[in-house]
């Protein structure tokens, strides 16, 4: 059977092996949506003038401050859990990419208390633009962080067996599962300072 | 990067001093916001310290600093686009269809 070429060793063309090249392409796509979604809410900001709220006006900006300092960790614990693979260490690996997880299922579980008290409030994105926006980004910003567990999780279990066998190339698949959750943390910068602080 | 022991000793200690900055620059931003001030003002405030703990994030934490040059030109002309796609809305209200009036 023919082996993937490029999993471990670079190409002589790009400088990169072929996961790195494809994560920062995907990530690129990914700043084209929120891109996108940070122009609708330039549009709808600008459009509504004085009448747009402040963003303590519907949310605990206590709440939304602790969410960012678990984001934050879990993106340090991440580059732990990375670090420890390069130091050669898989019992630092796992106990730190088991942390990472716990971080975002905590941020999940939080972001889901605060859904769930708008809608007590009956606070529904059909109420007006601002809770329309704040709903739908930080909505799909979720999303994002279910996508990272379900990898995170993978590579913390079944897939971390790779590390016998290929310790390379299992280390650079937690390095491409680090950009992207970095990412997911660059994004909430921005999410939390425009929502919650602006 | 991390090449040996000392130098992974090292990149954690990075690591974990950036950690601290970006706690404390959102410390800061959330301070900012409840100073009340002039909402202009608070809005450059707040959007310049996000920039740079996103240019922290991106630089240091996700090694884009020590990239190869392939990934900037890409990431160059996303951001290109991006920028575009954030002045598209823009247009729409300063240059609208004649007998058309926006609604906010």
């Amino acid at each position: 059977m023919q082996e993937i070429p490029y999993t471990v060793a670079v190409r002589q063309d790009t400088g990169l092996y072929n996961a790195k090249m494809g994560i920062w392409l995907f990530l690129a796509s990914e700043v084209m949506l929120f891109g996108g979604l940070f122009s609708a809410y330039v549009l709808l900001r600008v459009g509504a003038g004085e009448h747009w709220p402040l963003g303590a006006t519907y949310l605990n900006v206590a709440i939304g401050t602790f969410n960012t300092f678990v984001l934050m960790s879990s993106s340090i614990t991440m580059l732990m859990a990375w670090a420890s693979l390069k130091m050669k260490n898989f019992g630092h690996f796992k106990m730190y990419q088991g942390i990472t997880i716990a971080l975002a299922l905590l941020f999940l579980s939080v972001k889901g208390y605060e859904y769930s008290m708008k809608f007590k409030h009956h606070h529904f994105p059909s109420d007006n633009t601002f809770l329309a926006i704040y709903f739908t980004l930080t909505g799909i910003h979720a999303l994002h962080i279910i996508g990272g567990v379900v990898v995170n999780s993978y590579l913390w279990g079944p897939g971390s067996k790779m590390w016998q066998a290929e310790p390379e190339r299992f280390t650079n698949r937690i390095e491409v599962a680090g950009l992207y959750w970095h990412f997911v943390d660059l994004v909430w910068i921005f999410l939390f300072s425009v929502m919650y602080l602006l | 990067m991390i090449a040996d022991q000392n130098s992974a000793q090292k990149e954690i200690r990075k690591y974990l001093l950036i950690f601290v900055v970006l706690l404390s620059l959102t410390l800061m931003n959330v301070f900012v916001s409840r100073l009340h001030l002039n909402i202009s003002l608070t809005i450059i405030i707040v959007l310049s310290v996000a920039a740079f703990e996103a240019s922290l994030v991106a630089c240091q934490l996700m090694h884009l600093i020590s990239e190869e040059k392939l990934i900037y030109s890409f990431l160059v002309l996303t951001v290109i686009f991006f920028v575009f796609a954030l002045f598209i809305p823009l247009w729409g209200i300063f240059n609208p269809i004649t007998g058309s009036t926006h609604v906010p």
